[in-house]
């Protein structure tokens, strides 16, 4: 161990710390560019320089281990000075295109120069000139603005390894990308972006969308497979414009996939949603208020036989809350014995070996099935047996939350005529689908930015998520409030007011 | 001047390349004595010689070589620095194109003191027929049993091979040649780690210049005590000195350290053609600050340079006379360093080119008056802040010329053009 | 023939390169390393480095394309563009431009009725400046494919030129 002193304050850490890492131990914040906790170190950018006393020049904190006694300045005159010549520096062949540029009020740069810039530019030279250039289909690279940080040559080489991508030429005119062809083999382009420090590599998708300053964030989890990575989500009214990585400190990991990233494009799509109650009467389905759709369950469910069997068909997708509520609706509400889940992999699947270029992506791609197995809803892979049963006429009502029973196997599809023979099919979900075609009540739920809840992850990791934007103009409620709210109407015991009360946990036994 | 050339003896002699010639002047008897001496007491020797890194940084290369750990999980490796590329230099060039055998006997002598069983000679890609010279002297020397394995019977094996760099001044910094000899880009590292711990192929690495090496065998014939008669204290041995520019005679002397600089210009090399009168000299390569014509009574050598602030570097002189204008002499060497600045870091990548584009600015007739302390404050904010040495590099000349030589550089501001007329020598922006 | 049979053609080369290879090889631990001797043997034996020619380069050395371009466009020796027959490169550094470095510039331009930089539209010669050669004391400096001329005046200059095919 090695004490040091900075900024007058001491601490001690280990030998081969730098002082960048001393220095936020003590949350003493040094200014950077290239420096990333996930990648290895460039030291590059020498925004990071600091005063060490005895030193004869500044050194980089990213990449000067600590010495035992070592006493260090982060905002001497000295370094003050260095960093203003770095800024200097930086923005002298920057377009200065903050108006019109998507990174413009999270962009380091633009922070950075309110800090340390200069009110007027001492550069009358002719500026570099690059022209954009497309990396992949979903990112854009615009060289003029790159400080050449090499962030995202690091990323792609020593966390993807996709080796598409490099840095070309030398001094001032050195460039990044995918020199010519601009495809780059990897799942994860878009973290490139994300960590870029300045506007040089943005998304296509949120190009030109929303100023940066008028999102409001919700931390979640991203649900598109097991993993359960943990992201936050940008949104500004009731629209999703982003979402992007929130960094895991269990698993020192900083990145999304792609397919996560680009996740909320389906849920703005309001055609698409479930925003009502809806009842199918002569046919059709027609809007409804909730104790509307809610005396029609009661009153289908009086016409029912008192033998009548009736499957819950709990899902994957849906949190501890949700699941556990459901079961606990079924044992209180609904006299049936079985809870099921639609489990991966269904006996179809037979490429069940991950690639190792897929990293962190799980070939399971529900966010909570480990959940639902352990709050004890039985496992149907596929929804094989369950379709069995309705083949057997062994099953008289559905009801089912968050599960499309209809997309079995590629090549044969479900017969939606075996479930003209129920007595009632109640469909709660998020998205209109196959299965409202066939609902006999639809109740809509709240995407999982619009709620709150908990997912447990594929190695058994329960992470909590939390509400984004409230769509307008629905009446949507989570997954477990539905429930408790129907529940409550046909005379159970659902007391809960806040998804922390929903006591999933009584009943989780996670092996 | 010295009566014996030791480092010299062969200059300009193409049979001297032949192995039957070194071999007949005594020479890779130094080699034969080294192998019958503990690796130790080599170092010993060479540290007591107190030889300093003659590519330009001064390190004492004896200590250099003790840096290297004893047991490391990697090979060890030598790298011979052959990119020379500071305008001004053209030493190293004339040692391997003349007396190869010198270089490689040195190293086997650095090689066998480090316990580095192979060597690669980083030479600049351009110097490609001094390439086949040196892989001919090294086919020689492994017939006759001077490399290779088992070396004249002594157990100890050794391949040296050349390999040519692509055109690269930054090639010169050693872990920038570490890095293109390993087949990247030509860019520094961040040190620590020093590449005596982690060098080429990760393994524990010595880089030294090929005139540093070429002193090995002489400092183990003739002992350190011979090596440090020659020369000021501290700053020992004979030394090639490169002179270019306004010099009758330009070429390559081989002088004792410590040499005085007016006796350089004027009696080694007969003095500025047509009498024309001194202007300034850069000492030591193109990175170090140019000494106007007054303190040309500096002797040649690391400490008296460092003392009157400039430096000694590779002892390569630039010879200026007054028909020469400093601003487009600085234009030149401030295109140079924009044009080798490896662009990893900021200071550099951004802060040179820039002041190059204002000296050309200067140079088109459309300076402005704060140009020049403008270029200093750039100097400033580029020094001591970069990875390599090259930024430092590219601020010795701007600001020595600026400092020394303002009132010329204000008058060219001033009135568009400069004062010293067309006497000199053209200038066209490149790049 | 098709497109990636001329691909192949125009990327191909001598098998005294493919015995060079295997020859470096055996020169470094890392296959990697021999990259710059391979770039620079390829060039001169093709002129020049076309993507094609860096991807069979990179293929044989077990590399990513995108690491030889960052390589080979790093270095101001590789040509990743066609070069004239001859490739006349002229030192303008302080040594030499002190020495006439310049004035043979000028002549060599309007010798050859070219700007630094470009080709002859016969393709026999490119011009280029170029930084320190390492020939200070022995300046003005031009380097003709691999051959320095050292000394040079401007009749020297014309007599070389005359001595090119």
């Amino acid at each position: 161990m090695a004490t040091i002193t900075i900024d007058g304050q001491s601490v001690e850490v280990a030998d081969d710390a730098t002082i960048m890492k001393a220095a936020e131990t003590l949350g003493v914040y040094i200014p950077h560019f290239c420096y990333h906790p996930g990648l290895s170190i460039a030291g590059n950018c020498r925004m990071c320089l600091v005063e060490v006393q005895g030193a004869p020049k500044l050194l980089a904190s990213c990449c000067s281990p600590v010495r035992d006694g070592m006493v260090v300045l982060t905002n001497s005159e000295k370094v003050v000075k260095a960093r203003k010549g770095i800024m200097e520096f930086l923005l002298i062949n920057h377009p200065l295109d903050c108006p019109i540029c998507d990174q413009a009020g999270e962009c380091v740069l633009q922070d950075y120069s309110y800090d340390y810039g200069s009110g007027h530019s001492r550069y009358s030279e002719e500026r570099q000139r690059h022209t954009r250039e497309n990396i992949g289909s979903t990112m854009v690279r615009d060289m003029n603005r790159c400080i050449a940080c090499t962030r995202c040559v690091r990323f792609f080489h020593e966390v993807t390894g996709a080796d598409e991508y490099n840095i070309y030429e030398r001094g001032g005119h050195t460039e990044v990308g995918t020199y010519g062809e601009h495809e780059i083999g990897t799942k994860f382009i878009g973290n490139a972006a994300e960590i870029c420090p300045v506007g040089a590599l943005t998304l296509r998708d949120s190009r030109f969308k929303c100023r940066q300053w008028l999102f409001e964030q919700a931390d979640s989890v991203c649900p598109y497979c097991a993993n359960g990575c943990r992201i936050v989500i940008d949104y500004h009214k009731d629209v999703l414009h982003r979402f992007r990585s929130r960094p895991d400190p269990e698993t020192d990991r900083w990145w999304i996939c792609d397919e996560g990233r680009f996740g909320f494009h389906r849920l703005n799509d309001k055609q698409a949603r479930l925003h009502k109650p809806m009842i199918r009467r002569d046919g059709v389905l027609v809007e409804a208020g909730w104790d509307e759709a809610f005396a029609f369950i009661a009153d289908t469910l009086k016409t029912l036989d008192d033998e009548v069997r009736t499957v819950a068909v709990g899902s994957g997708h849906c949190s501890n809350e949700d699941n556990y509520a459901l079961k606990r609706f079924a044992n209180q509400c609904l006299k049936t014995g079985t809870v099921r889940f639609k489990s991966w992999p269904a006996p179809w699947v037979t490429d069940t070996v991950k690639d190792p270029a897929d990293l962190f992506i799980e070939l399971d791609k529900s966010a909570n099935a480990r959940g639902a197995g352990a709050l004890g809803l039985e496992a149907d892979p596929g929804l094989a047996t369950t379709w069995d049963e309705l083949a057997a006429g062994s099953v008289q009502a559905l009801f089912v939350m968050g599960a499309d029973l209809l997309r079995g196997a590629p090549n044969n599809p479900r017969d939606p005529k075996l479930l003209d023979a129920l007595g009632l099919i109640v469909v709660q979900d998020v998205f209109r689908g196959p299965m409202t075609e066939v609902a006999h009540v639809v109740l809509p739920a709240l995407a999982f930015t619009e709620r709150h809840g908990t997912y447990t992850n594929f190695n058994g990791t329960a992470q909590e998520f939390f509400a984004g934007p409230y769509p307008a103009e629905s009446v949507a409620l989570a997954d477990w409030e539905i429930l408790a709210r129907l529940g409550n109407y046909l005379g159970g015991d659902f007391p809960w007011t806040g998804f922390r009360e929903v006591p999933w946990r009584e009943e989780y036994k996670d092996v | 001047m010295a009566e014996e050339l030791i480092l010299l003896k062969n200059d300009g002699n193409p049979d001297a390349r032949a192995l039957s010639f070194y071999k007949a002047g005594g020479g890779y008897q130094a080699l034969e004595k080294a192998l019958g001496m503990q690796p130790a007491e080599i170092t010993e020797e060479v540290k007591k010689a107190g030889v300093r890194g003659r590519g330009g940084a001064g390190f004492p290369a004896g200590v250099k070589w003790t840096f290297v750990p004893k047991e490391a999980p990697k090979p060890k490796y030598l790298c011979c620095n052959a990119d020379e590329g500071e305008p001004g230099t053209f030493k190293d060039r004339a040692l391997m194109e003349w007396d190869p055998h010198m270089l490689l006997e040195g190293m086997a002598i650095a090689c066998f003191a480090i316990g580095i069983h192979t060597a690669y000679i980083y030479i600049r890609g351009e110097f490609h027929w001094i390439t086949l010279i040196l892989e001919q002297a090294i086919a020689e020397a492994r017939e006759a049993n001077l490399l290779g394995p088992d070396i004249l019977g002594k157990g100890f094996d050794l391949e040296i091979y050349v390999h040519e760099g692509a055109g690269a001044y930054i090639c010169g910094e050693e872990t920038a040649l570490i890095e293109s000899l390993e087949g990247k880009r030509g860019q520094p590292r961040l040190k620590p780690p020093f590449p005596a711990v982690v060098g080429v192929f990760g393994g524990p690495t010595v880089v030294n210049n090929v005139e540093t090496l070429c002193c090995v065998p002489h400092i183990i014939n003739r002992g350190a005590d011979w090596f440090t008669s020659i020369g000021p204290e501290r700053n020992a041995g004979p030394k090639i000195f490169p002179v270019s520019g306004h010099v009758r005679k330009p070429g390559n002397y081989e002088l004792p350290m410590g040499t005085p600089l007016r006796e350089i210009i004027y009696d080694v090399c007969g003095g500025i053609p047509g009498d024309r009168k001194l202007k300034a000299v850069i000492p030591g390569g193109s990175s170090t600050p140019v000494l106007s014509a007054d303190e040309v009574d500096v002797n040649m050598d690391f400490d008296s340079l460092a003392a009157i602030g400039s430096m000694f570097g590779a002892g390569s002189i630039i010879v200026m006379d007054e028909s020469t204008c400093m601003v487009r002499a600085l234009t030149v060497l401030t295109r140079f360093y924009a044009h080798e600045s490896c662009g990893q870091c900021t200071p550099c990548r951004e802060g040179v080119p820039w002041m190059y584009d204002i000296l050309k600015r200067i140079m088109r007739g459309a300076g402005k008056p704060e140009d020049a302390d403008l270029l200093l404050d750039i100097c400033s904010n580029i020094e001591g802040n970069t990875i390599c040495p090259l930024g430092d590099a590219a601020v010795g000349p701007v600001r020595s010329f600026i400092q020394k030589f303002r009132s010329e550089f204000d008058q060219y501001i001033e009135t568009g053009k400069s004062s010293v007329g067309d006497a000199g020598f053209d200038f066209r922006p490149a790049d | 023939m098709s497109e990636s049979e001329q691909k192949q053609n125009d990327a191909g080369w001598s098998a005294e390169i493919d015995e060079l290879i295997s020859r470096l090889l055996g020169h470094y631990p890392d296959k990697m390393a021999a990259l710059l001797p391979v770039l620079t043997a390829v060039q001169r034996e093709k002129n020049w480095l076309s993507l094609a020619t860096m991807d069979r380069i990179a293929e044989c050395l077990e590399l990513s394309p995108r690491h030889v371009y960052g390589v080979a466009t790093f270095y101001t020796m590789y040509n990743t563009e066609p070069v004239g027959k001859w490739h006349l490169q002229l030192c303008q550094n302080l040594s030499c431009s002190l020495v006439g470095g310049v004035q043979i510039l000028a002549h060599l331009e309007q010798k050859l009725g070219l700007r630094a930089g470009q080709t002859t539209a016969d393709k026999r010669f490119t011009l280029t400046t170029v930084e320190c050669l390492g020939s200070c004391g022995s300046g003005p400096v031009l380097q003709i494919n691999d051959v320095y001329h050292e000394n040079l005046t401007t009749e020297k200059v014309d007599e070389i030129l005359e001595g090119l095919d």
